[in-house]
């Protein structure tokens, strides 16, 4: 299944949600440009931003990967962890936004009481694990020793400092346990139970104080901006770096502040936030079910969804963190990291025996970028065959943040069936197009789509469909092209592109969709993208830094 | 309370001269009344409401039944609903009365909470969830999700933003539902001591979520308040585990499932995860574990590929031509696997009946006809009699695009909700299927 991937649509029909916008898309697209120099792309027109003013802030929930995270780092990488207490909420097709309007289910609080006193267990049943967690505990009951991990994970949990009375209720509560289960062991457990289901782990305390001599806005604590930050570039929560340059007062001073965000962006966590970014602007979750049907993909199997998501993620990676280069290099590059499963779909050599390694791909198939990978041609494709219509979609949404609208109900969508003058897609969908009810949005989607024919369902190189040659003509918002390599220049410098990015950047640090009193801030983001030579590193960086990012709009009543 | 507590003490009373405290299996017989649709003190059996899921709708030419009221013919995607024929209500020509602007999304909001999609999300619970925060307080569980189809996700809302996560594991559902903490009937040892321990810290996590909950805005409080009523229902599934076990006659810890039910060529074992399932849930609901359950067998919008067709299902309704030979036949196979759910529920004695008889099953899907995603002729099944509440054995057919939420106001009352209407705007109806009702 790539129900995440295929269309934000598949996420609306489980109840989550886009906004739909203009439908630009659908209006334009009948370039006639001559295919001799490639042009720039029209962007999508734009009314002029107003003055900049703050969101309100929401009480966000832990996504399933920063539940994970914060378990791992707090408690060490070798307790085990199974799935999060609920799935991500979708909203706005992001589970960042998803974060900021929903509480567990009824089923996810039971299931957080299970993974808290599973956590609790592990902690104190191996030896190694143990003489770590618990090394003061012994045989017999002893509140100095639950004190003492009451007071050095109590922080890690809540992410900030506890008081006295809440250190003490945490000791109480492994007293009473081990009192009446008559075990030091239980002691700890309950403690270690009560303090994971304290709604400060699972909701991000992040609510802002009143600024004197200004009704409208509030301000985030120093510990509450830690939190910020750690999420933002860590998935995950702050280490005791981290607390503790809050508790010694250096976030005083901005300088202490861009120390620690340097400091944080060097780290190998930095990673981490790094896929959490890419797997939200690429929709790449869906990767993990991926199916295509085996019988007419002989070589598919359920490794490729997983490894074509660990390739977007490690490109990403490359990029922007280790060479800290040029994003778009990801859309034109030619480099690719592969293990020997996606060596043998794209027939290049595999470059180690195991796991992932860097390979070029070769000159003669034109296979170049996310638009050549596993991760964007086969999620974006039916269990059968191509879809030049998920492809166009996926680049105008999630490349050029541009809207589509749904296919309306009760129209026979039906694409005509492959005959004898009508074989390959191409043909097929401008059969459909003729329809001129479904060309207003179809020829702007599929122009793009059509021009990466040269994939199967699964992304695998082929000159033919069902026997016929294919034509790779597209046209994408005003200039024609042909064929995969023109369409990446064109996406790469497409005006939309940089501030899509920079969209997708600005959602995931403040938990909702750039609101209109926010544009102001999205083209400064934007604009300093793009003369920073495109580097994400240096637009994260930018965000965190911010000014808009300490401070939140007091919520209105009823908000 | 409008359903019954079965609690020891009900049961008890249910005793012929109530002295029998020694008992350790008594007879079905002894609790039961003397016309077998009640204990013995006259005291209902539990009404119980599930939900069969499936996406992509339906093709609604060859699905509808010929014939009406009483006498009908199945159709060819019902035919594997043969042996159940007498215990459901096949309704054809009724609509879903939502704004129909998010197909495969749009029909299962109306149905199931009375509205389409406002803004993309649903306006509010489920109606599955409606019974179940209403009436759901006296089991183990409130509620059981669970599917078929390999995902985390249902459309069953607990709020507009409480998505209940489903179990497709039948081992992990096996061991939620009669692992460790499951006491069969005739168990008397005391409750675990840890059980008392684990509501104290729950009652800690109120007081936090409540002083929390002091510092936020309006709609963050609304969703600590979500978040304090799961934690709640947590303490309630604590207490029925700290109470005796109840002793149902029907009711005994199942065999474990296998561990793993491994894709074979790309496809999943639909059918035996599902034969599964069902007879999980059916036990669950033997064992009064819970009362209310949502089954998606598939997902909205499905692309899995199902039995032996040559493409996913989601793709075949839109491009398969003619009548569509192989959606079809995952109609079929889907209408098997929903026959298998019943024959479960009926496999279990209850009183003079069949556990199918005190529930209402309602079988539907995410639009009526999968090609067009129109919402007329929404696929409708309802099988179980509600406990006598309901006429089984009909094809209520509509002529005129009928509310279909006249069908939902029915089930609610018939589970025993008093409610006068169901819906907003143009999908709200004051009027009851009285076709269906018994009188």
């Amino acid at each position: 299944m790539k129900t995440i991937t295929s269309r934000m649509r598949t996420g609306l029909a489980l109840g989550t949600a886009i906004v739909l916008g203009a439908l630009a898309a659908c209006s334009q697209g009948n370039g006639t440009s001559t295919p001799a120099a490639l042009g720039t792309p029209e962007g999508t027109p734009r009314d002029p931003s107003g003055p900049f003013a703050p969101a309100p802030s929401h009480l966000r929930r832990l996504t399933e990967s920063q539940f994970q995270h914060a378990l791992f780092d707090i408690f060490g990488d070798d307790v085990s962890i199974g799935l999060a207490p609920d799935p991500d909420v979708i909203v706005e097709g992001a589970a960042s936004v998803g974060s900021s309007v929903s509480a567990l289910s009824p089923r996810g609080v039971e299931n957080l009481e299970a993974i808290a006193y599973d956590i609790g267990k592990q902690l104190t049943s191996s030896d190694a694990v143990k003489a770590r967690f618990a090394s003061c505990l012994t045989g017999s009951i002893d509140e100095a020793c639950l004190r003492s991990i009451a007071t050095k994970y109590g922080r890690r949990v809540w992410r900030r400092e506890l008081s006295a009375d809440e250190i003490t209720a945490l000791v109480t509560t492994g007293l009473n346990a081990g009192t009446m289960l008559q075990s030091p062991v239980q002691a700890v457990r309950f403690l270690v139970g009560a303090m994971l289901q304290h709604p400060e782990f699972m909701y991000r305390n992040e609510i802002g104080s009143p600024i004197q001599g200004n009704a409208t806005q509030l301000r985030y604590s120093d510990a509450e901006l830690a939190s910020r930050l750690a999420f933002f570039l860590w998935d995950g929560p702050p280490d005791e770096t981290l607390l503790d340059a809050v508790k010694n007062g250096e976030f005083a001073q901005p300088a202490g502040v861009t120390a620690q965000v340097d400091r944080m962006i060097a780290d190998a966590k930095a990673a981490r936030g790094l896929r959490a970014f890419t797997d939200e602007w690429l929709h790449l979750r869906g990767l993990q079910d991926l199916s295509k049907d085996t019988t007419i993909y002989r070589s598919f199997n359920t490794e490729v969804g997983p490894a074509a998501r660990e390739e977007i993620l490690l490109n990403v990676k490359r990029i922007v963190l280790d060479k800290k280069a040029d994003l778009r290099t990801l859309i034109t590059g030619r480099e690719t990291h592969v293990n020997r499963k996606l060596a043998s779909l794209y027939d290049v050599a595999a470059p180690s025996q195991t796991g992932f390694g860097l390979v070029t791909m070769p000159a003669d198939v034109p296979r170049v970028g996310l638009l050549g990978t596993i991760g964007f041609l086969g999620a974006n494709s039916h269990p059968t065959g191509s879809s030049p219509t998920k492809r166009g979609i996926f680049i105008r949404e999630a490349l050029l943040c541009q809207k589509i609208p749904l296919p309306p109900a009760n129209v026979n969508t039906a694409i005509p069936e492959v005959t004898g003058e009508r074989k390959t897609m191409r043909e097929r969908l401008i059969a459909h197009q003729e329809v001129s009810f479904c060309a207003g949005c179809h020829i702007p989607i599929d122009g793009v789509g059509l021009a990466l024919e040269a994939f199967d369902g699964v992304g695998a190189f082929r000159k033919t469909d069902n026997g016929a040659t294919l034509d790779l003509s597209g046209v994408l918002d005003g200039i024609n092209f042909t064929g995969s390599e023109e369409l990446a220049e064109l996406v790469a410098r497409h005006p939309d592109f940089p501030r899509c990015v920079a969209q997708n950047a600005h959602r995931l640090a403040f938990g909702h969709t750039t609101t209109e009193s926010e544009q102001a801030d999205l083209d400064g983001l934007t604009t300093s993208f793009v003369s920073s030579g495109h580097r994400l590193d240096l637009l994260l960086r930018t965000i965190a830094l911010s000014d808009s990012f300490r401070i939140a709009a007091t919520p209105a009543a009823g908000e | 309370m409008p359903l019954t507590k079965l609690n020891r003490r009900t049961v008890l009373r249910g005793l012929v001269g109530g002295a029998a405290v020694s008992i350790a299996l008594p007879p079905l017989e002894a609790f039961v009344n003397s016309s077998g649709t009640a204990y013995a003190d006259g005291t209902p059996f539990p009404k119980r409401f599930g939900i069969f899921f499936w996406g992509n709708g339906v093709i609604p030419s060859r699905w509808a039944p010929t014939g009406e009221g009483a006498n009908w013919q199945l159709s060819e995607e019902l035919t594997p609903l043969a042996a159940h024929k007498a215990d459901i209500n096949v309704l054809t020509g009724f609509k879903v009365n939502a704004k129909n602007d998010r197909p495969h999304g749009s029909g299962p909001a109306g149905l199931l909470t009375g509205s389409g999609l406002v803004n993309d999300v649903y306006v509010g619970p489920t109606v599955d969830q409606v019974l179940a925060r209403e009436l759901g307080g006296d089991t183990r569980f409130r509620s059981l999700e669970f599917g078929v189809q390999r995902s985390t996700r249902s459309i069953s809302y607990a709020s507009p933003t409480q998505m209940n996560p489903i179990e497709t594991s039948p081992a992990a559902l096996f061991n939620r539902l009669f692992g460790d903490d499951f006491r069969a009937p005739g168990d008397s040892s005391g409750p675990d001591p840890r059980l008392a321990l684990r509501k104290s810290v729950l009652d800690g996590v109120i007081a936090q979520t409540t002083a929390l909950k002091a510092r936020l805005g309006a709609s963050d409080k609304t969703r600590l308040d979500q978040h304090l009523e799961g934690v709640r229902s947590l303490e309630r599934q604590i207490e029925r585990l700290q109470s005796s076990p109840v002793n149902l006659a029907a009711c005994a810890r199942p065999g474990s499932p296998l561990p793993d039910y491994p894709d074979i060529a790309g496809r999943q074992q639909l059918s035996a995860i599902s034969h599964a399932m069902s007879d999980l849930v059916a036990m669950a609901l033997a064992c009064d574990q819970t009362r209310f359950f949502f089954d998606m067998f598939t997902q909205p919008l499905t692309d899995i590929l199902i039995g032996t067709s040559a493409a996913g299902h989601h793709q075949l309704t839109h491009d398969e031509a003619g009548d569509q030979p192989q959606v079809n036949g995952i109609l079929v196979t889907i209408m098997q696997e929903f026959a298998y759910l019943l024959e479960a529920l009926k496999r279990i004695p209850e009183g003079s009946g069949t556990l199918l008889d005190n529930c209402v099953i309602l079988g539907t899907t995410d639009c009526g006809f999968g090609r067009t995603h129109q919402l007329t002729d929404y696929p409708l099944i309802v099988a179980g009699k509600a406990g006598g509440a309901l006429k089984t054995g009909l094809h209520v057919k509509s002529t005129t695009d009928e509310n279909a939420s006249k069908l939902m106001l029915t089930i609610v009352n018939a589970i025993g909700l008093r409610r006068a209407d169901y819906g907003l705007n143009e999908a709200k109806t004051t009027e009851r299927l009285l076709a269906i009702e018994a009188t």
